[in-house]
């Protein structure tokens, strides 16, 4: 599977002369109304059979019985919990790389001239009566993607713009890309297709579901113009990996997600995760495949309990 | 530039047509959607009336925004939430051709956009990110977070773009 099996599936879907032909026949239908007519979307379309929506809502409601009926009783566990970073299990004082696969990590520069960053967060947490945990940033902000057709439900604030569709000439389907705006108490909904916030809580069985992405996000608005000159340097230079980590670790500065684990008998407990670099050889940094000249060392990042 | 006659206008037929409707197809996913939506985007133009556009360059941009912004229109209509399409033409993709397919189908409408412009249309980032009016940061994450959800599958082989991402761009 390739990038040419893209372009040729995309040559394939072409039109026919046929309908080419149709096409150009709107030219007298617009200018003499009376010539051609028009078909209309409506004819081309039959209603939704109710029927179907019943049973699926039925298949719903005997799946969630279903589901019901099977959850362990965890009411007599004690509360507990262990953090994973990916599949590792991340210790107090031990820093754990993250599983930085090609698209682990990204920066780019943004028309105001700012470097931005994106670091993905495989952060979970298992245990014994955790009912959900709330995740917050002391910088930057989360991004929440939901890769789903069936889930592909836009966020309040893309509806908003959505409505902006409305002038042709005025394309905005998407919300901005700074977390500028978003107050420390704002909550993202979980379920839409994306968004941005500071804070957000994932149930506990939520935290499995893989079609869910959680990055970290922010830019070099507080560096110095010296010192972004630097961070530039790094970035789109050619340096020593050093340099490079010192570039990273002045982009993200102190930067802590503050997890609060909150369990069904209504305590909770706060741990505090730090984000850093670590200059390491690619082997350890990545799971995925290493081309031949790929070896040597690279920066990965690393999340730590502080 | 002026669609000033039916040889110009049959002309911006022929060779914007395929596209407006391969970027319909990926919004709704249905050949006869599609086929409406290229419809609509043509009577747009027409109905434009003396609209000037200043090159080629700025037509198809303009067909762009408009295509991607009717399929936005077309998705949130009543109607078409509670109606299914009566036929649905088949494009006979090979086997490996479907599954990309499947892949991009699955990815958000807009990422999807991006995808298509980008690996298609042959646009830079800086220029998609001009036609959907967006930042350039936006475009380049959207098209990496696409990349990644086809479990980077599109651009082996590929050379780097603009951006820096490690392990792939970094030696």
């Amino acid at each position: 599977m390739k990038k040419n099996s893209y372009i040729s599936a995309m040559d394939k879907t072409a039109l026919n002369d046929k309908q080419k032909d149709k096409l150009k026949d709107l030219y007298n239908a617009v200018n003499n109304p009376t010539e051609e007519k028009i078909m209309s979307i409506e004819k081309k379309r039959i209603r939704r059979k109710p029927l179907a929506v019943l049973a699926a809502s039925l298949a719903l409601l005997i799946g969630f019985g279903t589901f019901s009926l099977v959850l362990p009783n965890k009411s007599n566990n004690e509360n507990s919990f262990v953090l994973k970073v990916n599949a590792a299990e991340l210790k107090e004082g031990k820093a754990v790389l993250a599983d930085t696969s090609a698209f682990g990590f990204a920066v780019s520069e943004g028309d105001d001239n700012l470097d931005y960053y994106s670091i993905d967060f495989p952060v979970k947490y298992e245990g014994d009566n955790i009912k959900s945990v709330t995740y917050s940033i002391n910088k930057g902000c989360f991004e929440l993607y939901r890769f789903s057709d069936s889930n592909e439900k836009k966020s309040s604030k893309d509806q908003e713009l959505d409505t902006k569709a409305e002038n042709e000439e005025n394309i905005e389907y998407s919300i901005p890309d700074e977390c500028d705006g978003i107050s420390n108490s704002e909550y993202a909904k979980v379920d839409s297709s994306y968004d941005k916030t500071k804070k957000f809580t994932v149930g506990y069985d939520d935290q499995k579901n893989s079609e869910r992405y959680i990055y970290i996000t922010g830019d070099s608005k507080h560096l110095t113009t010296n010192e972004s000159d630097e961070v530039k340097k790094a970035f789109y230079g050619d340096v020593a990996i050093e340099k490079e980590k010192a570039a990273f670790d002045k982009l993200l500065g102190n930067l802590i997600i503050t997890s609060t684990i909150n369990f069904n008998d209504g305590t909770t407990k706060t741990q505090n995760i730090k984000i850093g670099t670590k200059i390491v050889d690619y082997k350890e940094a990545t799971t995925d495949e290493i081309p031949p000249e790929k070896r040597g060392s690279t920066l990965s990042f690393t999340f730590e309990i502080v | 530039m002026f669609i000033q006659s039916k040889e110009n206008y049959n002309q911006v037929v022929e060779e914007f047509s395929n596209m407006i409707y391969r970027i319909a197809y990926q919004n709704l996913s249905n050949t006869t959607d599609a086929e409406d939506i290229v419809q609509e985007v043509f009577l747009s133009l027409l109905k434009s009336g003396k609209r000037d556009f200043s090159d080629k360059e700025h037509l198809k941009a303009w067909l762009i925004k408009v295509t991607i912004n009717k399929c936005i229109n077309f998705r949130k209509s009543f109607w078409v939430q509670k109606t299914v399409p009566l036929e649905e033409q088949v494009i006979s993709y090979t086997d490996e051709e479907k599954t990309v397919m499947d892949e991009v189908m699955k990815l958000p409408s807009d990422y999807r956009n991006i995808i298509y412009l980008y690996y298609y249309e042959g646009y830079t980032i800086k220029e998609i990110a001009e036609i959907l009016g967006k930042k350039q940061n936006t475009i380049n994450s959207k098209l990496q977070r696409g990349r990644k959800k086809l479990r980077a599958e599109l651009e082996k082989g590929e050379p780097c773009y603009e951006e820096k991402q490690l392990h792939k761009c970094n030696g």
